[in-house]
């Protein structure tokens, strides 16, 4: 499953917030998308999840136009998203909110959940077991049956992240995960990312600030500035590249190391 | 099974029984026609806050329009029986389908909309359907209808208070248990995921826009039930039957007893429909009463006297679980 971003540009009005920004993701990368303040990022995030329509050019999975299909179809392309600023469902437990995640994958009518029908509860029971596989897995399964605004933040992070899991996506996008970490959450956050990618096999592609967290888990990075593209490559690459430390620090600061 | 569930499950066993029995052996004690009377009157308004609260608050979409639904059903109801000549049981079905059909309608327009502005439509929804009841020939404007049949089964006819008292309640116990049911479904799940954050919904592929219509086509079929058992109750309806201050009143039961709770709406029936009638002696003082009540419960108990339960029960257990650890 390859996405591919192809020229895509997006103006806001008069501001041009991105101009045309390709790349791809191939299956099972670790791509981290970074760049200074207002570099475009989160418009192009948004645009790969769908809350955005890029004003030209495309979003394609495996050669399917995904650019003008609506939001909530996002998660049948296989393209699963969290937010910078945690959005759970606050008002539902902890096993509430995987069940949620669910949502694409069950089948029952609402009238089965009235006459508790057996296809009812057996999807109602498959999909908790799988539910509690999966907070096994990520430390939660203790937090079940707590309502999700009373976890502490790091773990509402994991939660939202194990949430866009269980949607069995195969593209992950995640914005910021580690905005509001402390060193051992985001610690315990690349540990969980890498796990993600080695032992679930999906693809991540991730918005992320924090260069540490960035250069411990990305194999590939693509650094935008001003709505353009200006590099892309491995991260040590990039960290050499005169055209990102310029952005990022001043062309007097990039001419004093001498790239 | 998990233990939240197990928990549940256990609370069901024992409430669902003992609520049903209790409204069952309710008449045994309760000879007068009077008291009859108004529990019905509660019965109905339960079946209103009930639907209401599918709207608000498991989808969290704001309406205060709710009496233009049960308008809706009353006068579909009453009409296809006196004109059509139809069975309540068919016409009330109809009524059901026209109340659905009206809600999916407001939803359309009203799926854009949040906050204050929602409130303003649906507020104007309510206005319009009196309006046009008031206004149309079919409704006899403000004459009203007089002369509605009562339900019949069989030789059965359901004139009495006491009939009309089971079948209200077994309507509004129908209603409580589908609502219930449905915060177990994929259905339920979807409407309390767009009340709690639209855009995590939609990313997890929640069609919100078709959660918000159907969630007010829903709340409109029930509310429209319970029009159509208004109708057939009192055998007459006109216009001013179905004001504002009813949709206002249905949305302080179900903010009082508990929004997205589902005994809650049905407690705040009985306070809000029962106690009035209590306070009858106090008339003068009984709006005043009521307020303050409003005021000091918003105070100290902002989610509804059963809203809180959800929240301060988890935040016990919390309590209960850390105070374990430490021991």
């Amino acid at each position: 499953m390859t996405l591919n971003i192809n020229a895509v540009s997006k103006v806001f009005g008069g501001v041009v917030a991105l101009s045309d920004v390709s790349f791809s993701v191939e299956p099972g990368a670790i791509l981290g998308l970074i760049g200074p303040n207002g570099a475009g990022k989160t418009t192009l995030f948004n645009i790969v999840a769908g809350v955005f329509k890029p004003t030209a050019g495309s979003i394609t999975m495996d050669g399917r136009h995904l650019e003008n299909e609506p939001n909530y179809l996002r998660i049948d392309r296989s393209i699963a998203r969290t937010f910078q600023n945690i959005r759970l469902f606050p008002n539902l437990t902890v096993l509430q909110n995987i069940v949620t995640g669910m949502h694409s994958k069950l089948r029952c009518a609402m009238i089965e959940a009235i006459f508790r029908t057996s296809r009812w509860r057996k999807e109602e029971r498959d999909s908790r077991i799988r539910a509690m596989e999966l907070l096994e897995t990520f430390g939660l399964a203790g937090r079940k049956d707590d309502l999700a605004r009373s976890l502490p933040y790091g773990e509402q992070r994991i939660l939202e992240i194990t949430r866009a899991l269980v949607t069995d996506s195969n593209v992950l996008l995640l914005d910021e995960p580690a905005a509001g970490l402390n060193n051992v959450e985001s610690a315990r956050l690349v540990d969980f990312i890498r796990m993600i990618r080695d032992k679930m096999g999906r693809t991540v592609l991730l918005v992320e600030h924090d260069m540490n967290v960035i250069m411990k888990v990305c194999e590939r990075l693509v650094v935008l500035d001003h709505g353009v593209k200006i590099a892309e490559g491995e991260p040590k690459d990039i960290q050499k590249n005169k055209q990102v430390i310029e952005a990022y620090l001043g062309r007097k600061f990039a001419d004093e190391v001498g790239c | 099974m998990d233990g939240e569930v197990k928990r549940s499950v256990r609370f069901a066993v024992v409430s669902w029984p003992l609520f049903v029995a209790a409204l069952v052996v309710a008449p045994v004690f309760i000879s007068n026609d009077y008291m009859l009377h108004v529990l019905v009157l509660i019965g109905l308004y339960a079946i209103l806050a009930e639907s209401l609260n599918i709207v608000v608050g498991f989808t969290g979409q704001f309406s205060l329009g709710h009496a233009g639904f049960w308008a809706v059903g009353a006068y579909v109801s009453a009409i296809l029986m006196i004109r059509l000549g139809l069975s309540f049981w068919t016409a009330s079905v109809m009524s059901m389908l026209a109340g659905y059909f009206t809600g999916v309608l407001l939803g359309l327009p009203a799926m854009r909309l949040k906050g204050d502005y929602l409130c303003i439509v649906t507020l104007g929804f309510g206005e319009i359907v009196r309006i046009f009841a008031t206004n149309l020939e079919v409704t006899r404007g403000p004459m009203g209808i007089p002369g509605i049949p009562t339900p019949q089964i069989g030789g059965f006819s359901f004139d009495s208070e006491l009939s009309m008292y089971y079948l209200c309640w077994a309507c509004a116990v129908v209603t409580m248990y589908i609502a219930a049911r449905m915060r177990h479904s994929r259905f339920g799940r979807a409407l309390m995921s767009v009340r709690d954050d639209e855009l995590a919904a939609v990313s997890l592929g929640v069609n919100m826009t078709y959660y918000k219509v159907q969630a007010f086509g829903i709340g409109g079929m029930f509310a429209a039930l319970a029009g159509s058992l208004y109708a057939s109750w009192t055998t007459f309806i006109s216009p001013d039957v179905f004001q504002f201050s009813d949709s206002a009143n249905i949305f302080c039961m179900m903010i009082l007893g508990g929004l997205g709770t589902i005994a809650g709406p049905v407690l705040g029936a009985f306070l809000l429909a029962g106690l009035p009638e209590v306070l009858r002696q106090f008339a003068e003082f009984r709006l005043i009463v009521l307020g303050l009540l409003m005021i000091i419960l918003m105070i100290y108990r902002p989610g509804g006297i059963l809203g809180s339960y959800d929240t301060a029960g988890s935040t016990r257990q919390v309590r209960r679980r850390k105070i374990a650890r430490e021991v």
